[in-house]
């Protein structure tokens, strides 16, 4: 699991690569958490940009759901772009779809976080 | 060891409206367009291969019950839950062994009405010269078989019952010897609690769980679990939400998810996961969605062991 991260303009964009299984789960949570406490601090937006990422599992989709809510709690917004195929089946047949903001293009992600108010 | 299922719906039985039959045969009908449907054969044809299962058949409504079949002795007979599935097959049982001069060994995941609710419509209880063994987790199962039984709930006192009716207390991880099955159980996350049961019989073994709730984060239980389903040829277990829903805003509920099955299945090495204790909302088509879905999750996910997954129904029978 690698996590890299850059500001955009009100949005910081997360990008991770690698397998969010089960114990990729936790190294995932401790890496994105420093940036969701900027985000939830600053009420600011959140983009997570899976691209990178070939796997996931329950455990990965619970720490998208905890930082999801986290970010809402604080009337900020999150979206996830650029999942990958295998990713993507597996977000809708969990029917995270229904609970995710999910783009495909990060500039579409980014125009949409950038003008919420 | 043969598994036969009665009730496979969750928390309520549900029957097919007229809406929904009507639906099918538009599809079915619609689906016949074209095709020459002159002779017996030709239909049986489009209907048993040609139309989905949730056209030419229903996954039925009755809550929990499933029989096993354990090849062992012929007056001898396993129940696991007594939902209002629990109805047709005394029908079953009478019909097939007699009225009279049965034990049946009943397994009871735990006392939620859902799961005991068939109990005062088994008719075996009503004939001297039965047995009815109740194996329970719960040491207050007794209570709730008596209590749901009790006027004014309904009309005849469990006192009325003419069979000989016993209660066995098991412990979790406990060994015994039921009707020539290892049998043990486990402590599930529910209300009040419920238990999954393992049967093992001539190298061949059966989980029953369902009613359980599964915590994404608890590596603990996920071991524990796992090693309870470790090399099933089949387990049966409660995927009545969907993943999102069951972490979310079903969360606490006591029920899992098709996607959680296919995990910890993986994680056991268990040859074949059975979905049940359908959502009741569900009609045919979502129930038939979901399987789908949830082999497709199976075969994206898989690595080098192959997990076959089915949708329980009344009536499926699954040899192990």
């Amino acid at each position: 699991m690698n996590i890299q991260s850059e500001r955009r303009g009100k949005v910081m964009v997360v990008s991770a690569t690698g397998r969010i299984d089960f114990s990729g789960a936790e190294a995932f949570r401790a890496a994105i958490t420093p940036h969701l406490d900027e985000c939830v601090n600053l009420g600011s937006a959140l983009l997570l940009d899976l691209g990178g990422v070939d796997y996931i599992s329950s455990a990965g989709l619970r720490e998208l759901l905890i930082a999801a809510k986290r970010i809402a709690g604080t009337r900020g917004r999150m979206m996830v772009c650029r999942l990958q195929p295998m990713v993507k089946e597996v977000v809708r047949i969990s029917r995270f779809d229904l609970v995710l903001s999910i783009t495909e293009e990060p500039d579409e992600a980014l125009a949409r976080l950038e003008s919420a108010p | 060891m043969k598994v036969r299922f009665w009730g496979t719906r969750g928390s309520l039985p549900v029957a097919l409206t007229a809406s929904q039959i009507r639906s099918k045969l538009l599809a079915a009908l619609r689906g016949a367009a074209g095709l020459d449907l002159s002779d017996r054969e030709t239909v049986e044809a489009y209907v048993d291969h040609r139309l989905g299962f949730d056209i030419a058949g229903t996954f039925g409504g009755h809550s929990s019950c499933v029989q096993i079949e354990t090849g062992a002795a012929e007056t001898e007979h396993v129940v696991l839950d007594l939902g209002s599935g629990a109805r047709p097959l005394a029908g079953h049982f009478m019909g097939r062994y007699g009225a009279t001069g049965q034990t049946y060994h009943v397994f009871l995941s735990h006392v939620h009405w859902d799961h005991i609710m068939g109990f005062p419509f088994f008719s075996p209880a009503y004939v001297a010269g039965n047995r009815i063994v109740v194996h329970s987790g719960h040491a207050d199962a007794e209570f709730a078989l008596r209590r749901q039984q009790q006027a004014p709930s309904f009309p005849v006192d469990f006192d009325m019952l003419a069979a000989t009716i016993e209660f066995r207390h098991h412990l979790p991880g406990e060994v015994s010897e039921v009707a020539g099955m290892q049998v043990r159980n486990i402590l599930q996350m529910h209300s009040g609690d419920s238990y999954g049961w393992r049967f093992e019989r001539e190298g061949k073994s059966l989980v029953y769980s369902t009613d359980s709730e599964h915590k994404v984060e608890d590596m603990a239980m996920r071991e524990r679990f796992a090693d309870f389903f470790r090399g099933a040829d089949l387990v049966i277990f409660d995927a009545m939400y969907s993943l999102a829903d069951a972490i979310s805003v079903r969360a606490d509920w006591g029920h899992s998810s098709n996607i959680m099955g296919v995990e910890l299945c993986q994680l056991a090495g268990a040859r074949r996961l059975c979905l049940f204790h359908h959502e009741p909302a569900y009609d045919d088509t979502q129930i038939a969605n979901v399987l789908e879905e949830t082999r497709r999750f199976e075969e994206i996910t898989r690595e080098d062991h192959m997990l076959e997954v089915l949708s329980a129904y009344d009536g499926l029978e699954v040899s192990l």
